[in-house]
């Protein structure tokens, strides 16, 4: 049985937030910018894009991630034009912040109890699997004046041996999901060897 | 259906991977190059000095524990 617990959403939320802002600050030519206060509309409004966010984001995992022998949904043209977008909504923030983009984050934990545990390593014993819970976050960057999901990519840990209550836990799978980020020469590069 | 329940129920998710399999993927990364397992939309592709955001907004993250 898995119990949603608010508290602990806020705080793997804020190390989130915190590690983004910090890993991405370190970058040459980066600047971070603040979120000022919005009105309740506008708030509104990021909030809609949000689950906008998590439902396009499903999409591109489903259709681009993998190639078609892994990925029995996958769509080739998709992953060579890849053209997510949010439409631009958000282009208020880019008025009101200055910034080309913005970064959504979307995620989840599940924390694993001392008597799942207990019960994972007993049913190891006797070769029954008990799963141990899992910790994924999707981050996309999203250019404010287009609303075009710029740059996608997750991570996931299906072992349990994560929690993103734990700042430490979060810096490593940012930094492990923003490794990567931009990759355009990286990618051109495989492309041009193709 | 949102990103959290399309990847638990997936079954294809890009970690999980024995031991075995882990080697196995590192003589293919060491082969064929890294996998792209990022996705860069074209714009940023075909004109990056453009397109690459230099300042940044990070939104409040949707982050859900159980």
């Amino acid at each position: 049985m898995t119990e949603k617990v608010e508290e602990w959403g806020r705080q793997a939320s804020g190390n989130v937030a915190k590690s983004l802002r910090t890993q991405l600050q370190s970058r040459p030519g980066v600047r971070i910018v603040t979120l000022p206060s919005l009105t309740r509309d506008e708030q509104q409004r990021v909030d809609q894009h949000r689950a906008l966010y998590d439902q396009v984001a499903a999409a591109a995992f489903e259709h681009t991630m993998g190639k078609a022998g892994e990925n029995p949904n996958v769509w080739p043209h998709k992953q060579s034009h890849f053209d997510y977008t949010l439409g631009n909504g958000l282009k208020f923030l880019k008025a009101k912040t200055g910034a080309d983009a913005a970064i959504f984050a979307v995620g989840a934990d599940q924390v694993s109890t001392g008597g799942r545990k207990a019960a994972h390593a007993l049913g190891a014993i006797v070769g029954i699997h008990v799963d141990l819970g899992y910790s994924f976050l999707t981050i996309g960057f999203i250019d404010l004046n287009t609303g075009d999901v710029l740059w996608f990519d997750y991570e996931y840990y299906g072992n349990g041996d994560r929690d993103m209550r734990d700042a430490g836990d979060v810096d490593g799978i940012v930094q492990s999901i923003l490794e990567n980020y931009p990759g355009v020469e990286m990618k051109n590069h495989k492309v041009a060897r193709q | 259906m949102g990103v959290r329940e399309r990847v638990r129920e997936s079954g294809f998710v890009k970690k999980i991977l024995s031991i075995g399999l882990a080697l196995l993927a590192s003589a293919a990364l060491v082969a064929c190059g890294p996998p792209p397992t990022y996705k860069v939309n074209y714009a940023l592709e075909e004109a990056p000095e453009a397109h690459i955001p230099k300042k940044i907004v990070v939104l409040t993250p949707d982050i859900v524990l159980s």
